[in-house]
């Protein structure tokens, strides 16, 4: 392996401190949560969360060396599993809102 | 937070657990409390003197509520979680607790309700194939055809 192969590895793990911002950062949304408009109010940190919880998902990737001494990144099964996870239980909130708003303009028309 | 929450539970749920269902005034919150009923019964039979509901409340809301009376205290008890889609993630606000991501058995656990519950709901409620999307026979168009 080349000495410029292992820099980019380093480089690549000093990377991995995005779970300890991830950390502080949901830490610093802690206190008391008055109402609604309050929790409104904390979305864009939250945003912010989300920037962070992705580098953080990448910072998971492993690093490997090819049998060519070259560095790859690779995403390990769990992280991949957990995004379609995630798109998975968005297409449901889709899906039952949808359904419900459809029956509701049923009722809607029916009245009408 | 934690009032808030479960007053907001209760208020779109209601107290009762019959859902009065009467298409010429139908609401969102009635189709919410009717998918409650199916939502509370997905994590197994709900223990006597607790109230559990577990709903969509919109396209990135989902939310969980158990009451119960503390039989020591007589004093009602309740824990309210709210999860969150946002992005690429799943966010927990559950109480005084800081913004959690749901990751691991949990996040599989989450979704899997999720989807136990987008077909129960889609099949029992509003008549639709979870599958392909398309109406059942007993979908109300259909029927009144």
């Amino acid at each position: 392996m080349q000495t410029k192969d292992l820099d980019r590895i380093r480089t690549q793990e000093a990377r991995g401190d995005d779970d300890a911002q991830l950390e502080a950062a949901l830490r610093a949304e802690e206190g008391p949560v008055e109402d609604l408009a309050a929790l409104d109010a904390v979305e864009p940190s939250i945003e912010e969360l989300n920037e962070l919880a992705q580098q953080s998902a990448q910072s998971g990737r492993s690093t490997t060396v090819s049998s060519e001494g070259v560095a790859e990144r690779r995403t390990p099964v769990e992280t991949v599993d957990a995004r379609e996870l995630v798109a998975a239980s968005q297409a449901y909130g889709r899906g039952i809102t949808a359904m419900r708003a459809a029956m509701l303009q049923a009722a809607n028309n029916r009245v009408n | 937070m934690k009032e808030l929450l479960g007053r907001i539970a209760k208020f779109i749920t209601g107290d009762d657990q019959a859902v009065k269902f009467n298409p010429k005034q139908l609401s969102a919150r009635d189709l919410i409390r009717m998918e409650s009923q199916i939502g509370a019964q997905i994590f197994g039979p709900v223990p006597k003197g607790h109230r559990r509901e577990f709903f969509c409340l919109d396209e990135h809301t989902w939310i969980w509520h158990e009451e119960w009376t503390d039989q020591a205290t007589k004093q009602t008890l309740s824990i309210t979680t709210r999860y969150e889609i946002r992005g690429d993630s799943i966010v927990k606000v559950q109480d005084t607790q800081p913004y959690q991501r749901v990751e691991g058995e949990e996040l599989r656990n989450l979704v899997m309700a999720m989807q136990i519950y987008y077909e129960q709901v889609a099949r029992g409620i509003y008549h639709y194939d979870p599958r392909t999307g398309q109406p059942l026979p007993t979908h109300p168009a259909i029927v009144n055809k």
